[in-house]
């Protein structure tokens, strides 16, 4: 199995290589170095990082660490270059790093409200309640799969796809028991419907969020907010075609498992129409103000905030105490250092996937800083013109079953090619679901392989992988058909 | 009245936040600017009410951009907007990144017990209190210069919180003393604060020398008369005593040494990315979280290898910390930051940021330039700094950029600088402390004494009035 993963990961790289061969659209007599020692030692440094992160499962180095370092490195030696040519503005370098490090900070601040309101609803036992609502009303295994199938579909775009996928699997475990079938193929039904039902809503998909932060302008009008919903069919058929496949293979039996109830805590509906508050407010801001979306939901952030400081003051209503015995115990309880009792906004911040957010930072500037090398240019040049738009497109979605989905969406974001509104959402269609053809192609198969350890593998997936992609084509196919008027 | 002013282009790519659109007559602006009264009464009042002072702040960011916003979407200057408003969030997040990474730095050494080593160390060499206040003061003043202000006064500051633990009092004149000293120590020196490097950067030819790196230098009396006035005055009521014993021996966890040096590295190299490579400094403290990161992985694949021979604290008689035996882990260090100062950093950058791009701030500056003189101007600028955030301040100067003598410069420079220790609120250091001793050093602790730093921000004025004179 060793073996098998290490060819893959040359594999990887092998194919990762030319698909980063590419440049920027950085104006100004910015120096070409793809032939220069620096462009190759770059390319180099990210290579090995990109290996550390694939060999994650093995090693237990998280996958931030390698990446934030190569960034570090590449722009260090680009600096270096720059310094030697005088003739050029000194600030360059400096511009063209900012300029990455701003977008980055509007994806991290946009994830970190989002994940935070995330924690929140788990704190307030949202997922617990529905999950024990499942249980309880007793369905068979092929109506339990279908209905987890289905719940990922949907939650997916509204919560991201890697939250749904975990709160799914959740499930799934426990009604599976130890129903070892019935588990694997429920998980990769449950990874093949999240990354679907991501793929049409920026708020599914981070791939998603990053085409839509961009604001792209094509002949057939801007890619705004609603204009990711023409993909919903295509995601379904994504979808439709393996489940329908698989469902054969489901055990038609009854669980066993049975759970008590769960009630959600007090103000834990309060926080889902916040949370649709914060999502409204950030599509306003971008739909209607024309203000980047992060800034909505930052504000978003602030009801949060205020409606937890409700919560704080009247927390002893939630025990039945008087208010001099409540807050005598949230004092007791910060003076010994513990977490408070009540409801605390700072601490479901805290929560939040710091090692995704870091990762996110050193893709965004190791990325950033090939394409200001001149590479991204180089590979854009041979995919999207070379080869035309349709099959380019169609190749980002398979590469990003290897390689994660978000660097190559920043790589064709970077390169910015001229592309038809129906190119673009072919591109986010497939960065989007071709991440479900492996178990490690998404984040939502990475994190269910730990949660559901040694049932849910990356072979287990991999046997299934044909059925997958039969999906892949057909989503493909439906979008071009469906969609043809925009192309 | 919908007058649009277009700075210089020279500038608008620099400070494109600076000076765009004049609102200071319509509703839209009044409005802001009682959104941004209230929200920092309401930040003021943290202590009685307790509400976080992140919450009103960040609410009243999003309200100020919305009306903008909504004004510009009436006249058609949407995409200038959204320019203004990404510009200040790069500067958000450049701020912020910052202090993600030194608060991880310092949690990391805390967990490893590095602090408690210092205090039982000062324990054992009999400080008294008033040298402990006088040794934390030096060091801000002495490394501040290098570092930038916002990390020295967290790295101090943590040291004094947890040398006084168990003196409240001290700890609120401990952190006013580290602000001031931070913010004093910083301002001769383009690493040392962001307003110096932003005056350095801009290579102003001023009507007499041009301001180059050098002539930084020449505020260093000045600022040291800033930290000296009021901490020769506050040392009085510093308790006289030797520092609480504190108990018995520990010692450092695993690694606890090489964390320090890898800190260490760390700013070596932000300051090298910044002073050699001209890259912000900020990518350089990232790449330094790296070595953490990966120092980090070496101590968690080692753990139970080496870690579970050595004595741990719970036998030395020191109640486990929470974490107990758990391995290194350096992404819970991380997410222990202190949010609420993080945010509230957001709220204050946006909020000044939008009241500046209404117009108020270059209308200030434009009308007190003129009027008053830029000896009274600049003197003025920084008292202000103390209520708004010294950047956007600093930002509406360069932008109207006046035709000053580089004594002038180095004036602005200076009380820019410094004029936000007035407040608790002024200065990213101050509000970074009130959130890491959260109770004991407060808005209004700093406040009462705020007339005696008053008597350093004037002194220091004079001084430099005085010392260099020939530069006017």
């Amino acid at each position: 199995m060793k073996k098998m993963a290490t060819l893959l990961l040359l594999l990887a790289v092998s194919m990762l290589l030319p698909g980063l061969g590419l440049a920027s659209t950085m104006e100004g007599q910015r120096l070409d170095l793809t032939d220069h020692w620096v462009g190759f030692t770059a390319l180099a440094i990210f290579a090995l990082a990109y290996l550390l992160v694939m060999a994650e499962e093995f090693t237990h180095l998280r996958k931030s660490k390698p990446v934030i370092l190569a960034a570090g490195i590449i722009w260090a030696i680009i600096a270096l270059v720059y310094q030697s040519h005088p003739e050029l503005p000194v600030t360059m370098a400096e511009e063209a790093v900012r300029h990455n490090l701003l977008e980055y900070a509007e994806l991290m601040l946009f994830l970190l409200v989002a994940m935070t309101y995330i924690n929140a609803m788990g704190e307030r036992n949202v997922f617990e309640a529905l999950r024990s609502w499942l249980i309880q009303k007793g369905y068979g295994f092929r109506k339990l799969f279908w209905i987890t199938g289905l719940l990922a579909f949907f939650i997916s775009p509204v919560a991201d796809n890697l939250t749904t996928a975990l709160l799914m699997c959740a499930v799934v475990m426990a009604v599976g028991g130890d129903h070892k079938k019935f588990i694997l193929l429920a998980c990769i039904n449950i990874v093949v419907a999240a990354n679907a039902g991501g793929a049409f809503s920026p708020f599914g998909d981070i791939t998603t969020l990053m085409v839509w932060q961009k604001g792209i302008e094509t002949a057939q009008g801007a890619v705004d907010f609603w204009s990711f919903f023409i993909l919903f069919i295509p995601s379904l058929v994504n979808w439709l075609i393996p489940a329908a496949i698989m469902q054969f293979a489901v055990p038609d039996e009854q669980p066993s498992a049975n759970a008590e109830a769960v009630a959600m805590k007090r103000g834990a509906i309060t926080i889902i129409f916040l949370f649709l508050a914060t999502i409204v407010t950030a599509v306003s801001f971008h739909n209607f103000l024309h203000m980047p979306p992060v800034i909505g939901m930052l504000t978003g952030l602030a009801y949060l905030q205020f409606y937890g400081y409700y919560l704080k003051k009247t927390f002893h209503r939630e025990r039945d105490m008087s208010l001099a015995d409540a807050s005598e115990e949230i004092e007791h309880d910060s003076r010994m250092g513990s977490q408070p009792a009540g409801f605390d906004v700072f601490n479901k911040l805290a929560q939040a996937e710091w090692d995704t957010l870091l990762f996110f930072y050193g893709v965004v500037l190791c990325v950033g800083g090939l394409g200001f090398i001149g590479y991204l240019g180089m590979a854009s040049e041979a995919m999207y013109v070379d080869w035309g738009p349709t099959s380019a497109n169609i190749t980002v979605g398979v590469l990003s079953a290897i390689v994660d989905n978000i660097p190559v969406m920043f790589a064709v974001l970077t390169m910015m090619p001229d592309m038809s509104m129906g190119q673009w959402m072919l591109v986010t269609l497939t960065a989007g679901v071709g991440g479900s053809l492996l178990s490690i192609g998404s984040a939502a198969g990475v994190a269910l392989m730990g949660q559901a350890r040694g049932k849910y593998t990356f072979f287990g997936h991999l046997k299934w992988a044909p059925v997958i992609a039969l999906g892949y084509a057909g989503s493909i196919a439906t979008h071009m058909w469906v969609n043809a008027a925009i192309f | 009245m919908f007058l649009l002013l277009f700075s210089s282009p020279t500038l608008a790519s620099h400070y494109a936040g600076a000076i765009r659109t004049d609102l200071t007559d319509h509703w839209v602006g009044y409005l802001s600017l009682c959104l941004f009264v209230l929200a920092l009464l309401l930040v003021s009042l943290e202590e009685f009410i307790g509400l976080r002072k992140s919450k009103p702040i960040v609410l009243c960011a999003g309200l100020i951009w919305v009306l903008i916003a909504w004004h510009a979407g009436q006249t058609g200057t949407s995409e200038a907007a959204a320019e203004a408003v990404r510009h200040n969030l790069l500067q958000y997040a450049e701020l912020m990144l910052l202090m993600l990474v030194v608060m991880t730095y310092i949690n990391a050494m805390d967990e490893r017990g590095v602090f408690r080593v210092l205090q039982v160390w000062t324990a054992g060499r009999a400080l008294s209190y008033r040298q402990l206040f006088w040794l934390s003061g030096i060091s801000c003043f002495l490394i501040s210069p290098f570092l930038d202000n916002l990390s020295t006064a967290l790295l101090i500051g943590m040291v004094v919180i947890s040398i006084g633990s168990r003196e409240p009092r001290f700890i609120a004149l401990g952190c006013l003393n580290v602000v001031i000293a931070a913010n004093a120590g910083g301002v001769f020196s383009p690493f040392g604060d962001i307003t110096t490097l932003m005056v350095w950067q801009q290579d102003i030819h001023s009507t007499t020398e041009a301001v180059g790196f050098a002539s930084f230098f020449s505020l260093v009396l000045p600022a040291l008369v800033n930290w000296l006035v009021p901490a020769t005055i506050i040392h009085f009521a510093v308790p006289d005593r030797p520092i609480a014993a504190a108990m018995d021996q520990v010692t450092l966890r695993r690694g606890g040494y090489t964390i320090i040096l890898l800190f260490l590295a760390t700013i070596a190299t932000a300051v090298a990315f910044q002073g050699l490579l001209r890259l912000p400094g900020v990518i350089g403290m990232l790449t330094g979280l790296a070595y953490l990161q990966f120092f980090g992985y070496y101590l968690k694949v080692t753990h139970s290898a080496r870690e579970t021979g050595v004595p741990d604290e719970e036998q030395l008689g020191i109640p486990p910390s929470a974490e107990g035996h758990r391995p290194f882990d350096v992404f819970s260090r991380l997410a222990r930051s202190e949010w609420d100062t993080l945010l509230f950093l957001y709220g204050v950058a946006l909020s000044v940021g939008g009241l500046g791009y209404l117009g108020y701030l270059s209308l200030a500056s434009e009308l007190m330039y003129g009027q008053w003189g830029p000896t009274l101007t600049n003197t003025a600028v920084g008292l202000a700094s103390s209520v708004l955030e010294n950047i956007p301040a600093m930002y509406a100067v360069l932008a109207m950029s006046p035709e000053m003598s580089q004594g002038e410069w180095l004036l602005v420079t200076l009380s820019t600088g410094v004029g936000g220790s007035l407040l608790s609120i002024g200065s990213a250091a101050g509000v970074a402390l009130m959130g890491q001793a959260r109770g004991s050093y407060t808005f209004f602790s700093h406040l009462r004494w705020t007339p005696v730093i008053l008597l350093g921000y004037f002194g220091s004025v004079m001084v430099h009035l005085l010392l260099n004179s020939s530069r006017f």
